[in-house]
């Protein structure tokens, strides 16, 4: 079965974090970077390129991306020790996990409560571990492998993550005459780029609904923007496109948000300047980029 | 080819059954174990462990179509893609009168259309079928664990047992001359009184010696049933460590595979989409030809800027090559594995051959 080179090249950038504390290691940087990234919409927002509103959505998705860093890093909590899975991240121009991650995520966490169900409780496993240690004086990796996977799932059910797909939500900002304006935002984990990508759009309606509560058209609206959420098309066409598609709503501006990409010595493989700087400094960085086009 | 979820209950159903039929035989071998020291004959035969092998090989190739009946999962996407590349017949029909409207229309059905849900799909499936595999390597790996224990005790008591016996066979061995010397003494005793004690010496000796030939004999079959004990318990060990190297090959190849699919689809997808931007690119490219100077200036500066972008991804391109051998060679390896233990199902496959 000879598969086309073409699938070999598409995942070439793809790297497999093997080690438990080079995993570790990824975790904790990315823990602190979303640490600074909170205080990085603020100072957008101190500067007047980001409203009241948009800092605070910004903010709930910048949130739920630590969330999922939290989940993954219960996931693979105990790689590279008794056979358990490996996270596969994005080395180049990215430094994340691959979409195929967050893909994964999904389709565990449908099965999240089952699983929570069959497993023991926290201090059961604890109960377990002390018992392993004190009785037979070995290291309880099974157990703490069981444990790591009960927290993953624990995250998994309560929410608040960054999803794959995260579909549009509407909020209202005022009336403009007869039309309602709302700031739609919805996210990706964009698979060519393998980035959490935020799209903001501000939208007049003039139907004779208001858009959230229409059953007709919101759920058209979703599907149509969930499925022309792609890295590679431009902006423009994304509103024209869209523009077209409704004729009762009318896109004022769209813009794109990037939250990445994780440059690291370590991790990730940067073409251009950048990886002299990062290898001259030895330390690791972390740039925002942030591309908007504005439209009327 | 029966649907995935058939296929799916057909493999389970089979991967029980070849788990209790292992779990059986590991549970016979203990059995045996303990009644061994009765001297109970082992009921593990041949005919039993070629029936659990042929089991196995028959769930492997099972599983194995299962792993190539995702290709037919994954043609489902093939049916989208060309969807979304050609025109439906109504859109070809419309073509007829208007062929902007036919492409906007088109294009509409396009700007719409996701692969999302069948990527997941392909995800989920192809987790339901490691998980299969995982679960079966698992038990594989305790049945081993159990019956490598049992032999490392059985190998030391076969030891203890070839000991006494040897210690019985020197201990007959030193009585024969005593045995020949009294036997020679008696011949030439003259006195009636001497001889009857000898004989009555003699006949206690022979009574010693009958008592250990018999030892001998128990000691002997003892060891001949640990023997064959042992025999048998390192075929089964042999039989389910081959076992757990196919598991292996097919979970990697399976994971390999998923894996590869979700990015291709994902970037074919992405590609079509992208195809629409076209349509908007044509239309700057006539403004450029029509307006003046200073656009066609903004124009080049533009292509200048793509240049640039382009010498960028060139030069990221020699990283990609690093990567992309390693992963070849990771890649090449598990297909060789695969290839070597499926060939005849593979070809059967690229036949198309089933059923015959």
């Amino acid at each position: 079965m000879p598969d086309a080179p073409i699938k070999d090249q598409l995942t070439s950038d793809h790297a497999e974090l093997y080690d438990t504390l080079v995993a570790r290691r990824y975790f904790a940087k990315f823990d602190r970077i979303s640490g600074h990234l909170g205080r990085v919409a603020a100072e957008l927002e101190a500067e007047g390129r980001l409203s009241r509103t948009e800092a605070r959505l910004l903010g709930g998705y910048l949130r739920a991306v630590a969330a999922t860093f939290r989940a993954l890093s219960h996931k693979y909590l105990m790689t590279g020790r008794d056979g358990a899975a490996r996270l596969t991240i994005d080395r180049h121009e990215s430094g994340f996990p691959v979409a195929q991650e967050l893909m994964t995520m999904a389709v565990d966490a449908q099965q999240a409560a089952r699983h929570l169900g069959g497993m023991p409780s926290e201090t059961e496993l604890k109960d377990r571990m002390v018992r392993q240690i004190v009785g037979d004086l070995t290291l309880p990796t099974a157990l703490q492998f069981a444990l790591s996977q009960r927290y993953y799932y624990e995250a998994l059910a309560a929410g608040g993550i960054f999803w794959a797909r995260n579909d549009p939500d509407a909020q209202w900002l005022s009336n403009r005459g007869a039309r309602r304006q709302y700031l739609v935002h919805w996210a990706v984990w964009d698979a060519q780029v393998n980035l959490p990508v935020v799209y903001l759009m501000d939208l007049e309606d003039s139907g004779r609904k208001p858009l959230p509560t229409d059953e007709y058209r919101w759920p058209q609206v979703q599907a149509a923007l969930m499925a022309q959420a792609i890295g590679g098309l431009k902006l423009l066409t994304i509103a024209t496109g869209f523009d077209k598609d409704f004729a009762d709503l009318h896109p004022v501006r769209l813009r794109r948000v990037i939250l990445g990409p994780m440059y690291s010595a370590s991790f990730t493989l940067q073409s251009g300047p950048i990886s002299q700087v990062l290898e001259g400094a030895k330390a690791a960085g972390r740039t925002g980029r942030w591309s908007g086009r504005s439209r009327t | 080819m029966a649907d995935f979820d058939t296929q799916i209950r057909d493999s389970q159903a089979q991967v029980a059954e070849a788990q209790a039929k292992i779990a059986a035989i590991t549970a016979r071998i203990e059995a045996a174990r303990t009644k061994l020291d009765q001297g109970t004959e082992l009921d593990v035969e041949n005919a039993t462990l070629q029936d659990v092998r042929q089991h196995t090989d028959l769930m492997n190739a099972n599983i194995a179509e299962l792993i190539m009946g995702l290709d037919d999962v994954t043609a489902g996407f093939s049916k989208d893609f060309d969807e979304m590349r050609t025109k439906t017949g109504m859109e070809s029909f419309i073509g007829i009168f208007s062929r902007g409207k036919s492409e906007s229309m088109r294009q509409e059905r396009m700007r719409s259309a996701s692969v999302d849900d069948k990527l997941q799909d392909l995800i989920a499936k192809s987790d339901v079928i490691v998980k299969l595999l995982q679960g079966q390597l698992d038990l594989l790996n305790v049945q081993k664990g159990k019956v490598e224990g049992n032999l490392a005790a059985t190998l030391t008591e076969r030891e203890e047992t070839v000991g006494a016996l040897e210690a019985v066979r020197a201990e007959i061995a030193a009585m024969d001359p005593k045995l020949i010397e009294l036997e020679n003494r008696i011949a030439v005793e003259q006195d009636a009184a001497a001889r009857t004690k000898l004989e009555t010496e003699l006949a206690g000796l022979n009574a010693q010696h009958n008592a250990l030939v018999q030892d001998e004999q128990v000691k002997l079959a003892k060891s001949q049933t640990l023997e064959r004990y042992i025999e048998k318990g390192k075929t089964w060990v042999d039989s389910l460590q081959n076992q757990a190297a196919t598991q292996l090959v097919l979970i990697n190849k399976l994971q390999t595979d998923t894996k590869q699919r979700v990015v291709l689809y994902d970037a074919l997808t992405s590609s079509l989409k992208t195809a629409q931007q076209q349509d908007v690119a044509h239309r700057i490219n006539e403004i450029g030809v029509k307006t003046d100077q200073e656009a066609q200036t903004a124009m080049a500066a533009i292509g200048a800027a793509t240049n640039a972008k382009m010498a960028d991804m060139l030069e990221a391109h020699e990283d990609h090559m690093v990567f992309a051998r390693e992963i070849l060679e990771q890649k090449a390896k598990a297909d060789e594995r695969f290839a070597r233990r499926f060939a005849a199902i593979v070809e059967k496959h690229d036949k198309n051959a089933y059923g015959e």
